[in-house]
């Protein structure tokens, strides 16, 4: 049973303070999804834990180790993966080399999973990257370059899998199909999820826990299910 | 007589397109992954031809022995010139990294005429191999060499890139390096690499430029506007181009020489011509394509 507790604070563009403090603790198996609108600082806040955007404070651990020295690149061979927005690919990469290359790079101290078993196991889930593996990544649709980014960061045998608006700009029907897989993954490879969505619909039917962001400050956090069914929450912050 | 004339030109051609394939994939490795242009590569070949034709002259190293030693040489000069300088130019923008490797080739060159004169000298060593006869052409032996060593650095890094777990990362880091990061690749060590390579690849082609060319310490200026046209013709960034480049590059240069009266003068004018034509004409290279950013 893992656990990945993370706390940023303090980050800023210039002067401008886009966020102010975030605290979350996930279980292995669960998923936690962070939620508010457009500039509520959420982006920001997984940068933060990523350790790509600089704060005044960050701390992170995952089962009791504490990352907080960690540098970016060292997150993923320690089982911390972020999955940035936009769906981003290794563009000029065949979809092959965008999941050998992430299996590589996250070679650490950690005994590995062969590449193989692992490419099976994430073309278990987005059958299309087995399909296309020889295309480069760049030419493929959104929806699909956002499996192969999800693919690529569980090549690396995520403990903790950090997800930036995977839903953005998909059509629904791939939405749906996203989340679905997402709920397998969850499930399957026990690694806790800490998900950024907009999508307020969708994300309440998988995750287990949420924290709404509102200018960079928490303004509600529990389990998904007390604060779906908390009317007045619901409609302040949800929208639904 | 007129196509012997033509056969021999462009197999002349071909040897030294090995060579300036060797140097412009150094050249556009080392820009592919950083961003660089790095106008000291052809220095460090000035050097590594310095230092295989000393090693030959004063200390009677074998040239092929010499020119291995000049790689790991430049590795290393390398080495300190990425992690005391350019590493620390990295983040800021194009015209002080321009600036920067400018400032440093004319360094380079400076304390290279200070140290050894501006005059130009051959290295005496026997040839290499034996002449290739081919009917009426004759193609030196350390033409073949040239062709062939210059054809093994551009295969192995080549190579290095396609099949190996560094090679991999190098092109994660040259495709998009913040998320290269983000992916785990440590990307300062990647920017490094490329410029090791680059170092290595430099040093062992002015050994073959001390086989085949006059050494003085302008030499390396000579052949980095060479390699920018390769480059400009195969796409910059792109490996697989540089060898088509230079082969585009090294016949039409020979071609003029050979066809064109008083045409020796103007074989090294025909670069600055392709790099203009390309520009205008294809700026992406002939065979480079817009890159998916």
């Amino acid at each position: 049973m893992s656990r990945f507790v993370g706390r940023v604070g303090g980050a800023s563009y210039d002067r401008l303070r886009v966020l102010h403090q975030l605290d979350i603790a996930v279980e292995s198996g669960h998923m936690l999804v962070i939620l508010g609108s457009n500039g509520a600082g959420k982006t920001t806040a997984l940068r933060a834990l990523a350790g790509t955007v600089a704060t005044s404070g960050r701390h992170l651990a995952l089962d009791g180790e504490d990352l907080s020295g960690c540098a970016p690149w060292q997150l993923p061979a320690h089982g911390v993966v972020l999955v940035p927005d936009g769906a981003r690919c290794f563009p000029n990469l065949s979809v092959e080399d965008n999941l050998l290359g992430a299996h590589g790079a996250a070679a650490g101290r950690r005994k590995q999973v062969p590449y193989g078993r692992l490419r099976d196991m994430v073309c278990g889930y987005f059958p299309i990257l087995r399909d296309r593996s020889r295309q480069i990544a760049g030419t493929m649709s959104g929806g699909q370059r956002q499996m192969l980014a999800i693919g690529r960061a569980l090549m690396a045998e995520p403990s903790a899998l950090i997800l930036d608006e995977p839903s953005a700009g998909l059509a629904p029907i791939i939405v749906e199909e996203l989340f679905v897989t997402l709920a397998k993954i969850k499930r399957e490879t026990g690694c806790a999820i800490v998900m950024a969505e907009q999508n307020v619909g969708y994300a309440t039917h998988i995750a287990d826990h949420c924290v709404v962001l509102e200018e960079g400050r928490t303004a509600l956090s529990g389990p998904m299910a007390e604060v779906v069914n908390h009317e007045k929450l619901r409609s302040a912050y949800l929208g639904i | 007589m007129e196509s012997t004339l033509l056969v021999q030109s462009l197999l002349l051609a071909l040897t030294t397109a090995g060579l300036y394939a060797a140097i412009a994939s150094g050249l556009t490795l080392e820009f592919g992954v950083t961003g660089i242009i790095n106008f000291a590569h052809g220095e460090f070949v000035m050097l590594g031809a310095f230092l295989t034709y000393f090693l030959y002259e004063a200390v009677g190293v074998p040239p092929l022995a010499g020119m291995v030693l000049s790689g790991l040489a430049m590795t290393a000069l390398s080495w300190l010139v990425f992690d005391g300088f350019l590493s620390r130019v990295l983040k800021q923008d194009e015209h002080n990294q321009i600036l920067a490797t400018i400032g440093l080739s004319i360094l380079l060159i400076n304390l290279a005429m200070i140290a050894w004169t501006p005059d130009a000298r051959v290295m005496h060593a026997p040839p290499l191999l034996p002449p290739l006869q081919l009917g009426d052409v004759i193609v030196p032996g350390n033409n073949l060499v040239v062709l062939l060593v210059g054809i093994a650095l551009y295969a192995g890094m080549i190579w290095f890139m396609r099949h190996t777990r560094q090679g991999l990362l190098l092109r994660l880091a040259a495709d998009d390096p913040q998320l290269a990061v983000l992916a785990g690749v440590d990307v300062t060590r990647m920017f490094r690499l490329s410029f090791l390579i680059g170092g290595l690849t430099a040093g062992v082609s002015g050994g073959l430029v001390a086989l085949i060319l006059y050494v003085q310490p302008l030499v390396g200026v000579d052949l980095v506007m060479r390699a920018f046209a390769i480059v400009a013709l195969g796409g910059l960034g792109s490996i697989g181009g540089a060898l088509i480049g230079a082969v585009l590059l090294s016949a039409a240069e020979n071609l003029t020489a050979t066809f064109v009266p008083g045409g020796g003068s103007w074989g090294y004018g025909v670069a600055f011509v392709i790099i203009v034509l390309v520009l205008v004409v294809r700026p992406t290279g002939l065979f480079g394509s817009e890159r998916r950013a």
